[in-house]
């Protein structure tokens, strides 16, 4: 059975379509990963799931744990906005129960103080949410966020903003409601944490799916045409080297897309005449760089030609 | 329904926490007893300081008729004061002399001493008073009489000869300039006998302060009654008989209460105007009040989660008309809680000087059904300018329309506490947003109104609030997701009609 099951589903706002024909489905108990461009249609869709905004009408159904959505906010499902959103003048306990309540749940006292040891925010239970540093009202919003023991959170960005030790502490809070069998959909730009984390990858472009499946599944439409390599120099050694469509340079190493008909041998060979050769790897396509594929300047061009 | 109140809860407990409650409760009725003090205290403060009048008198009458009432004025009248009064003392054996300085005023109500009353002079009136009621009244006025409440009056002939009538003019100008004298008045040399028909003044008052009018007003009364007089003699009439031809018969103002059941009257009650306007006003603008101090925070509170993106949490978790509603609620809450620490307050003092008779307990309940009614319906009017906007500057220009409305039973409660029963009272208290307000005011006033008005006031606001709260949950609905620009009118009704 699908967490959320997605036929069809349009949204225009005035003349502009943020959303056109989207299919989806996200498989139960498994970490779905929203990837797109700024504008693309991600938290239109994410609203949609949530009951938040109707689709247009005419559009598919959108089914949520099992039922159609309409209009009616669910108990069962759990948002964190991207942009934090708490009352700033109630103090952290008060603000949970408060959330939870929304949720239905009556007594979520020992859930709040759980998570709230669990985040190492034991002490700032009694204080108010304006004395919070940011860092700490993202994991305060966080735990808003599951204390109702949602079988569906929604994550709308939910590491940008955070030092890499708070990102941890999130991410392993992520990944254990997850083993307590909540469907986890978050939409993130870094796409090595959707690497990293998600069970299916899913690219929404310009209110268009664009990518949809496992990341191995993705990776497998394009193929090994990537090359890594870490040259001796100043890396200014890849002009027009045979079968090389593209160079990325990351400074501390380049990552050549080649002609998928070309023969990576020969490239080593025409590489070792020129510099002296630290690392070649031959690889698929990291997510990051299918998505500058995708949404990048260069598909825009092509998308015009 | 558990999700509204959980709602309403928390809008509850931020809106008593704020400052802005902490002083409508506090700070609020200390200010108004601030008011009266100090008014009580300004009473006291008149300024006393002679004033100095110049008289070019072209008439060589006028002059010594002022200056002789200006004599008697500053003996006897600028000390003392008006006391309440609902009729004369009843006096026996007090000499003739004493008892000519006694007025009362019958149309006004009110009782005088002329002059400072002297020790002796409150005892021998004490002792022929026959009530307890009317020493108590002696005591008052010579309490009164002891200070000096107005200015006295000083004046002075101005030479007519000496120069032209311009430069004698000019020269009380100059001491008027200098402070020398407060004011110069003359009169044209056939001032008593001008027909005022042809236009030109008889008199003029020259002062530096024209808004100050009562030396002038003072004036007026022994000049006219010495043109009178004198123009009674000239066309050979007899004074007293024209005085008592033109007598003016004025009713005196007694409420219904003065009469027991037989029909006679009770001494000592009379028309209570004080209490009759205040009780009415004092509920209305109790209510004025806490619309304003509880449902315009709701302007606030639907910002602060807009901008701070609460918003979006609240709407994942429960349906934006819910939410509305809990608001609403938990405004509703804190306006009753204002309203009951002032009505016991209220009804304490009002106990304590024995006015209860003027709000029957019907009222209260009248009260609270319409002021809850007002708050929602004001409350969700709140609420849709709040999502429809995004800043508080905006919010705030959004708000005259909204404000204006509320006030408009401001402008007509004394037309309507006047005369309540009206047609232009019935009508304007029927007109739903000033139902609340115009509608208690018409019920606490005397006459009783017939029970339909407030029957239907409460079914037409009931109405009314209903539309608001059904427009303002569309509006609330689109706007509270609304980031970047606030909606124009037009957008707004957009929402409304298209949800």
């Amino acid at each position: 059975m699908s967490a959320v099951d997605i036929e069809g589903v349009s949204k225009t706002f005035g003349k502009h379509a943020a959303v056109n024909e989207l299919s989806l489905s996200v498989p139960t108990g498994s970490v779905y990963g929203f990837i797109g461009p700024n504008g693309s249609g991600k938290t239109t869709t994410l609203r949609m799931i949530m009951g938040i905004i109707y689709p247009d009408p005419g559009s598919g159904p959108i089914r949520v744990l099992g039922q159609e959505v309409f209009g009616a906010a669910r108990d069962q499902v759990s948002y964190l906005p991207e942009e934090r959103g708490l009352y700033k003048k109630m103090k952290v306990r008060d603000v949970l129960r408060f959330c939870a309540e929304l949720k239905g749940c009556r007594d979520a006292r020992r859930e709040i103080a759980g998570w709230l040891e669990r985040l190492g925010l034991a002490d700032w239970a009694n204080r108010k949410v304006e004395a919070l540093s940011k860092g700490m009202a993202q994991k305060v919003q966080f735990i808003a966020s599951v204390v109702s023991r949602p079988q569906l959170l929604i994550l709308d960005e939910p590491f940008t903003g955070l030092d890499p030790v708070n990102a941890e502490v999130i991410k392993d809070a992520v990944l254990e409601v997850k083993r307590s069998g909540t469907t986890v959909i978050f939409s993130t730009h870094d796409m090595g944490v959707a690497e990293k984390m998600c069970d299916f990858i899913f690219m929404i472009f310009k209110g268009r799916k664009v990518l949809d499946g496992t990341l191995e599944a993705i990776q497998d439409r394009y193929g090994a045409d990537t090359i890594r390599v870490r040259v001796e120099g100043d890396g200014q050694v890849f002009g027009d080297l045979p079968g090389v469509e593209r160079v990325n340079d990351f400074g501390r190493f380049q990552e050549l897309r080649v002609d998928p008909a070309a023969d990576s041998q020969a490239i080593l060979r025409a590489l070792a005449d020129r510099a002296r050769i630290r690392r070649f790897e031959l690889a698929r396509p990291s997510l990051h760089d299918i998505f500058v594929r995708i949404a990048g300047p260069e598909a825009e061009e092509e998308g015009h030609a | 329904m558990r999700k509204v109140l959980t709602v309403a809860a928390r809008e509850y407990v931020a809106a008593v926490r704020t400052k802005a409650f902490i002083i409508s409760l506090v700070v609020m009725p200390m200010m108004m007893l601030g008011s009266i003090v100090v008014q009580v205290l300004l009473e006291d403060k008149v300024d006393t300081t002679d004033r100095r009048v110049a008289v070019i008198d072209h008439t060589g009458r006028l002059y010594d008729v002022l200056a002789t009432a200006a004599a008697e004025r500053n003996e006897r009248q600028v000390h003392g004061g008006e006391i309440d009064a609902a009729s004369m003392p009843e006096l026996s054996d007090a000499p003739p002399e004493l008892t000519a300085l006694l007025h009362f005023d019958e149309e006004n109500g009110e009782l005088r001493f002329a002059g400072r009353m002297s020790e002796p002079q409150r005892e021998t009136l004490l002792a022929a008073c026959r009530a307890e009621q009317d020493r108590e009244r002696i005591r008052e006025l010579f309490e009164k009489s002891q200070r000096q409440a107005r200015p006295k009056y000083l004046l002075e002939a101005v030479d007519t000869a000496d120069g032209t009538p311009a430069e004698v003019r000019n020269r009380q100008k100059q001491r008027v300039e200098s402070r020398e004298i407060f004011a110069f008045v003359e009169f044209a040399a056939d001032a008593v006998d001008r027909d005022l028909a042809a236009g030109q003044p008889a008199a003029v008052y020259y002062t530096a302060r024209t808004t100050y009018q009562d030396l002038r007003n003072w004036m007026a009364g022994p000049i006219n009654q010495y043109v009178r007089q004198a123009r009674l003699e000239a066309s050979e009439l007899d004074a007293a008989k024209v005085a008592w031809v033109t007598q003016r018969v004025v009713p005196r103002i007694r409420h219904i209460r003065s009469l027991d059941e037989t029909g006679r009257h009770i001494a000592g009650v009379e028309t209570n105007e004080a209490a009759e306007l205040l009780m009415p006003a004092a509920l209305m603008f109790l209510m004025f009040m806490v619309i304003m101090v509880g449902a315009t925070p709701l302007v606030q509170s639907v910002l602060e989660e807009k901008m701070q993106r609460i918003a979006e949490v609240l709407v994942a978790s429960i349906p934006p008309f819910e939410l509305m509603l809990g608001k609403l609620l938990g405004v509703v809450g804190v306006s009753l809680t204002i309203t009951a620490v002032y009505l016991i307050g209220g009804y304490v003092s009002i106990h304590h000087y024995g006015l209860d008779e003027y709000v029957p307990a019907m009222v209260l309940g009248w009260f609270i059904l319409f002021q809850a009614l007002a708050i929602i319906m004001f409350g969700s009017m709140f609420v849709a300018i709040g999502a429809a906007c995004s800043e508080m500057k905006e919010a705030q220009s959004s708000l005259m329309p909204v404000m204006l409305l509320a006030c408009l039973p401001l402008f007509f409660w004394l037309n309507v506490v006047k005369e309540p029963t009206s047609s232009f009272a019935t009508l304007v208290s029927l007109f739903p947003p000033a139902t609340p307000m115009l509608m208690t005011l018409r019920l606490t006033a005397d006459p009783a109104i017939a029970l339909w008005q407030p029957l239907l006031g409460v079914l037409l606001v009931a109405l009314t609030t209903v539309a608001c709260v059904w427009a303002a949950g569309r509006i609330f609905r689109v706007g509270v997701l609304m980031q970047g620009k606030g909606a124009r009118i037009g957008e707004m009704l957009h929402w409304v009609l298209r949800g």
